[in-house]
């Protein structure tokens, strides 16, 4: 018996547990079988439930000298990914290229530039998509009354019509503070409990197993950490989901917790990772924010941005014909 | 067991009877018999475990006419493998659907059993896998056959599986062209 003789149902089965993104499309350009089965509606998306987002490469930072100058560079995943169409020369037009840039975050096909106040200006923002070379300046007029916060970091979120693109996202930083309530630019975070948040806190972002994003408020002292999730139909407001004590998950000394400022491309690979990374004392815990579960976590080399590619991608050649 | 009360005394013996062996007699379509212990077969065929609890299994051998002695051979021996070996915790708990939930790693011993087998053999007990609804055995071959097409180019695909390139030249020319400004390198 030979794979041709293998019904529908069962290839699918088969090309379904392919490692790779970019193996499964080779795998669908073998015959028009076996692209049909991979065109069909639905299977590119449960190849991406099941395999995560395909990461086309990460970005990262490099400090050149002289010290002052940043680089962005672009490190490609696999071989066939043409390299040079995630270059960020296009933001050179508005001024927003390294190296006054640094970047910050990124989100699917999105990545988040800003222009750090101590190099002269104001503080300014950019949302750009590297392969249409597509970007939004985030920081208009009005922000302007921000002028002089200092934001320690940005995160790139799904906007409220599900799932992140140029027309739908959002940017959450940590502005300022009142004991009650945080303000992320227009989004509320509610608190259910009036209970105070400590003095020093860390933001953080993560994605849970549902694909919907959650936002994580962390007291350094005493590591109270508060999950927020998108009220449904609620706009920018945002609702405390959990609360997790991270003083009786973490068995190592000392009391302080921190956000790793680097994050493991292992754990962000992945779709709905729902992983946070916190540091105690140089250590670093991965906490799963649904299960409670701890893991000591290896200490990555540098913050890397994963940059994902266009999925699904359009295989409409070659598959018309062939639909019975 | 719960018997059905309508049926004859004599039936009901012979149910009795078979309850009491610990093994099932299959037959391939070319004849062949096969014996499994009625643990394993129930616990990882839904289709053999549907035919011991409403009896109809035959103690002369049951037909299963869609497969043939080779696959089924194969089946047996892993069924047998499986009674054998200290199933994992993952593998108890597996009662999600098939396609949605992440898949389970093939254990070591598992991966050996499908490693020795020819490409033939290998579609022949995915097939077989699918008509007896033995989900981890589907999986493990199916993990198997898309291991093979791993870091391979398309040529490279099609040789290892034997396929027939039905594409012109032009066809090709236009499904690399669609994937070739986010995926790969002009």
């Amino acid at each position: 018996m030979s794979i041709d003789a293998i019904p529908d149902a069962i290839l699918e089965l088969i090309l379904l547990r392919v490692d790779s993104h970019f193996c499964l499309l080779d795998a669908s350009s073998t015959c028009k079988r076996w692209r049909r089965v991979v065109a069909e509606a639905g299977f590119l998306h449960q190849f991406c439930t099941l395999h995560g987002p395909p990461v086309a490469g990460v970005y990262y930072q490099r400090w050149d000298w002289p010290w002052r100058k940043r680089n962005i560079k672009f490190q490609p995943l696999s071989p066939a990914i043409p390299r040079h169409r995630y270059s960020l020369n296009f933001l050179k037009s508005i001024n927003a290229a390294p190296p006054n840039w640094r970047i910050r975050d990124s989100r699917g096909t999105l990545l988040l530039l800003d222009l750090l106040p101590d190099s002269g200006g104001i503080w300014d923002m950019v949302v750009c998509d590297p392969l249409t070379q597509r970007y939004k300046r985030v920081l208009p007029a009005p922000m302007a009354v921000f002028a002089g916060y200092h934001s320690p970091i940005e995160y790139l979120v799904d906007g409220e019509a599900g799932g992140i693109g140029m027309s739908n996202f959002r940017v959450v930083c940590l502005l300022s503070l009142n004991k009650r309530t945080a303000e992320f630019s227009c989004c509320i975070l509610q608190e259910t409990k009036t209970k105070e948040w400590g003095s020093k806190v860390r933001l953080g972002v993560t994605t849970g197993r549902d694909g919907e994003d959650r936002i994580v408020v962390l007291s350094v002292a005493g590591g109270n950490m508060t999950v927020f999730v998108r009220l449904h139909g609620g706009g920018c407001e945002w609702t405390a989901e959990k609360t997790i004590e991270l003083l009786s998950l973490v068995p190592w000394p000392g009391t302080y917790f921190i956000l790793a400022p680097f994050v493991d491309l292992n754990a962000t690979r992945r779709a709905g990772a729902a992983l946070i990374v916190v540091m105690k004392c140089d250590q670093s815990f991965s906490v799963d924010i649904e299960t409670n579960e701890v893991e000591r976590a290896r200490q990555p080399v540098k913050r890397a941005h994963p940059c994902e590619l266009p999925w699904p991608p359009t295989l409409r050649a070659c598959t018309q014909l062939l639909n019975i | 067991m719960e018997v059905d009360k309508g049926k004859g005394e004599a039936e009901e013996t012979r149910k009795v009877a078979e309850a009491d062996r610990d093994t099932v007699t299959l037959k391939s379509s070319d004849g062949k018999l096969f014996e499994v212990s009625k643990e394993a077969a129930a616990r990882l065929s839904t289709v053999l475990a549907g035919m011991i609890a409403g009896g109809s299994i035959d103690d002369n051998g049951t037909d299963l006419k869609q497969i043939g002695s080779e696959a089924l051979e194969n089946v047996v021996d892993y069924c047998n493998k499986h009674a054998n070996s200290i199933p994992s915790a993952a593998l108890i708990s597996s009662s999600i659907s098939f396609n949605t939930a992440p898949f389970k790693e093939p254990e070591e011993w598992e991966r050996k059993f499908v490693d020795r087998l020819s490409h033939d053999a290998l579609f022949d007990l995915v097939e077989a896998a699918n008509f007896l609804g033995m989900e981890r055995l589907l999986d493990v071959t199916c993990h198997k056959i898309s291991e093979m097409m791993k870091g391979k180019s398309p040529d490279q695909i099609r040789e290892v599986f034997n396929i027939k390139n039905d594409y012109t030249k032009e066809e090709l020319e236009e499904i690399r062209q669609e994937l070739a400004w986010a995926f790969y390198d002009d």
